[in-house]
């Protein structure tokens, strides 16, 4: 950066991309809201489930989410509540929903993130060596693969590794975190959790390394046939350095995108996998909360995942910025 | 060689030519047949002369361009034959390995789309940079992208700049400096100036002409303003449907072209104000013709006001006249009197 003028834009574009997604944030805790306040029956139920509660933490829940008052005052205490983490309480689990949820949270991130790596690596690989040996059946196979790969949905994909892997070859545990036949420990503690995560990764980075294959290959193809890569040939920059220095710096932008507008498919994805998997994270924590009617966790996660999502796509736009010079901030 | 030449190229035609081009074919393979966009039987750069290619548009001046480096946009346009000399090596022999390292370090090449000739998330500092090194200039080489940026009249400011952030006029001054910054013997340049806006053109003209006198370069440029060619060139070689037509001193072929063709050039350029324009005007009948519709004989029989019967059939060697080479059966003495 030369840290003048374009850099300080750059830095007012991070602030102000920021300061609007906050009412983003804000109308999704509104809409969270609403689904507690406008569901049939009492909003207590909806904040404590379908459980026998005693009737004095009733009382409290009431008084806690000021439910004896107005819905305006209502909605500001809920905001306030929501902005202290308080999310309400699970009486399946019988713990707060925050505290619920936090627990899970690592299972899921080390899945999607492992994930999010692994596909991304995959797909780029793939995606470069089918672009540069274009028409070869490398490339052919790779955009096959791409096709299929994006139209298999994760919960069937996920059934067939079990069958095959776990099933009929039996090399990889079909479910769960860890082993529990036999309690390891230390590092072979980590070897068996990654074991039991190949198969989930799997199902999950299915779907994107078809996305980041094909898109790896076209944004590719499309900058070696540009005109300032034939001026860079004309220079005498030989094919391979054009290859990495200019085809994926042009291909990072719409890489990047991808892994950032498509995380709300990881996310749902994560949760159908763990399902799958039984790999007890925040999406097997959702299904399983679905089942059990337990509304204040399913709203807490979906508030959660909400901003997360927001989260994720604002860091893209903000990254996107610092990748393309040529983005306006304005 | 002819004894008139000024003695500027007196003193460099006993050395070898830094370009000499002799019976290329270029072709562009199409489904079903393959064309022919560059015929050229002869064409010589001088040690330190500029040299004029001109032509209308479709003429193959930009393909002749590409064929020098042996490098072109599409995959389907290919060096068919001969031998382009570049330097002492020929750049349709050569192994492509070899010419990597020929181009933009032995012949730097300028475009018309300066705006196209650059990576538009790259700063023009890193772009220079990486031309440098690659061709193993690791010595100094920030300070030698700095002095040629100075060279071009470009401030230090702008090696870290990107592309977007600049004006045409000084992205073709880039585009220079990247021409330049291997210290090549030749350079191509391909309409620098016909993208931009008039004022600029005549500066970007003025800073090409200083330059190569002060490095004493052989220039190679592409151009269909005439108004430019009398400005900077020393020769001149017409071009039409492929093939070169006639060629000579610029001071020859301004005061008596031979050649029909040449002669419509200068009169459409003497009867419009031509420079800044884009289109070359000609002052002939009809539109020259597409590759796939080549006429026989003579190319530019069903144009020319002088058409004879060996025309249509028969095409015509160079004949020496007045110092000038021309392709034309007027000047065989069978058929003059006709
Ligand atoms: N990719 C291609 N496929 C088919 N024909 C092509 C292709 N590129 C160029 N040509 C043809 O080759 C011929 C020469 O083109 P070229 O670009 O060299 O002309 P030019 O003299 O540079 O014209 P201009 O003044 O417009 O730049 C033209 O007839 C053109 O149509
Ligand atoms: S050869 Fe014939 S047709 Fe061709 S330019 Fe000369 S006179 Fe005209
Ligand atoms: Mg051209």
């Amino acid at each position: 950066m030369s840290g003048s003028g374009a850099g300080m834009s750059l830095w007012r574009y991070a602030a102000m991309r920021i300061v609007q997604s906050l009412p983003l944030i804000l109308g999704i805790i509104v809409i969270n809201f609403l689904l507690i306040n406008l569901a049939p029956g009492d909003p207590v139920t909806a904040l404590i489930g379908d459980f026998p509660a005693p009737a004095e933490y009733i009382e409290t829940v009431r008084e806690q989410f000021g439910l004896d008052q107005s819905l305006g005052v209502r909605l500001l205490t809920y905001i306030g509540n929501v902005l202290q983490g308080e999310l309400g309480f699970s009486f399946n689990y019988r713990v707060p929903v925050l505290e619920l949820v936090l627990a899970r949270l690592g299972r899921t991130l080390v899945l999607m993130i492992t994930t999010i790596v692994f596909a991304t690596a995959v797909g780029l690989g793939l995606g470069i060596m089918a672009a540069k040996w274009k028409d070869s059946p490398l490339d052919k196979f790779a955009v096959g693969f791409a096709t299929v790969g994006y139209s298999i949905p994760v919960f069937w994909s996920g059934q067939l590794l079990i069958l095959l892997f776990a099933v009929r070859l039996g090399w990889l545990p079909s479910s769960g975190l860890r082993s529990t036949r036999i309690a390891y420990e230390g590092l072979a503690l980590y070897g068996d959790m990654a074991r039991h995560m190949i198969l989930p990764v799997l199902a999950l980075s299915l779907r994107y390394i078809a996305l980041t294959t094909r898109l790896t290959r076209s944004s590719l193809i499309e900058t070696l046939n540009s005109d300032y890569v034939v001026a860079a040939r004309t220079r005498g920059i030989p094919a391979t350095r054009i290859l990495w220095n200019h085809g994926l710096r042009a291909a990072a932008t719409p890489i990047i995108t991808i892994i950032g507008y498509h995380f709300t498919f990881i996310v749902a994805g994560s949760a159908l996998v763990e399902t799958v998997f039984g790999w007890p994270g925040v999406g097997r924590l959702m299904y399983e909360s679905i089942g059990a009617r337990d509304y204040p966790t399913l709203l807490g996660i979906l508030l959660m995942v909400s901003i997360a999502v927001i989260i994720v796509n604002l860091i893209t736009d903000i990254v996107y910025a610092f990748i393309d010079p040529r983005i306006k901030y304005d | 060689m002819n004894p008139n030449i000024q003695t500027k190229a007196d003193s460099t035609t006993q050395l070898e030519p830094i370009l000499e081009i002799r019976d290329l074919i270029t072709e562009i393979r199409v489904p079903g047949r393959s064309l022919r966009p560059v015929e050229i039987e002869r064409l010589v750069v001088p040690r330190g002369q500029v040299v004029g290619l001109v032509g209308e548009s479709g003429s193959g001046k930009s393909m002749t361009a590409y064929s020098v480096l042996n490098l072109f946009p599409t995959a389907a346009a290919s060096i068919h034959s001969g031998s382009i000399v570049l330097d002492g090596v020929d750049m349709v022999k050569v192994r492509e390995n070899e010419r990597v390292k020929i181009r933009g370090n032995k012949v730097g090449m300028v475009f018309q789309d300066y705006a196209l000739s650059f990576n538009p998330v790259i700063t023009i500092g890193k772009q220079l940079m990486e031309q440098l090194l690659t061709h193993g200039r690791h010595e100094n080489a920030k300070a030698k992208v700095l002095s040629v940026l100075d060279e071009v009249g470009l401030s230090a400011e702008v090696f870290s700049r990107y592309p977007h952030e600049l004006s045409g006029g000084m992205l073709q001054r880039v585009g220079i400096a990247s021409a330049l910054v291997c210290d090549p013997p030749l350079i191509v340049a391909d309409e620098p100036t016909t993208a931009l806006d008039v004022t600029v053109q005549a500066q970007i003209l003025e800073l090409l002409k200083s330059i190569q006198k002060e490095r004493n370069l052989s220039i190679l440029l592409i151009t269909h303003d005439l108004g430019i060619v009398a400005e900077i060139c020393d020769l001149v070689y017409v071009m039409y449907v492929g093939q070169i037509v006639e060629h000579g001193t610029v001071h020859k072929i301004f005061k008596s072209p031979s050649h029909p063709y040449t002669q419509g050039l200068l009169q459409g350029a003497s009867s419009v104000q031509s420079v800044g324009t884009h289109e070359i005007r000609v002052a002939i009948q009809g539109s020259i013709p597409g590759l796939t519709e080549i006429p026989s004989g003579c190319r530019f029989h069903d144009r020319c006001p002088h058409t004879m019967e060996i025309c249509r059939l028969q095409q015509p060697g160079f004949y020496e006249v007045d110092g000038l080479q021309a392709a034309c059966w007027l000047h065989d003495a069978e058929h003059s009197h006709g």
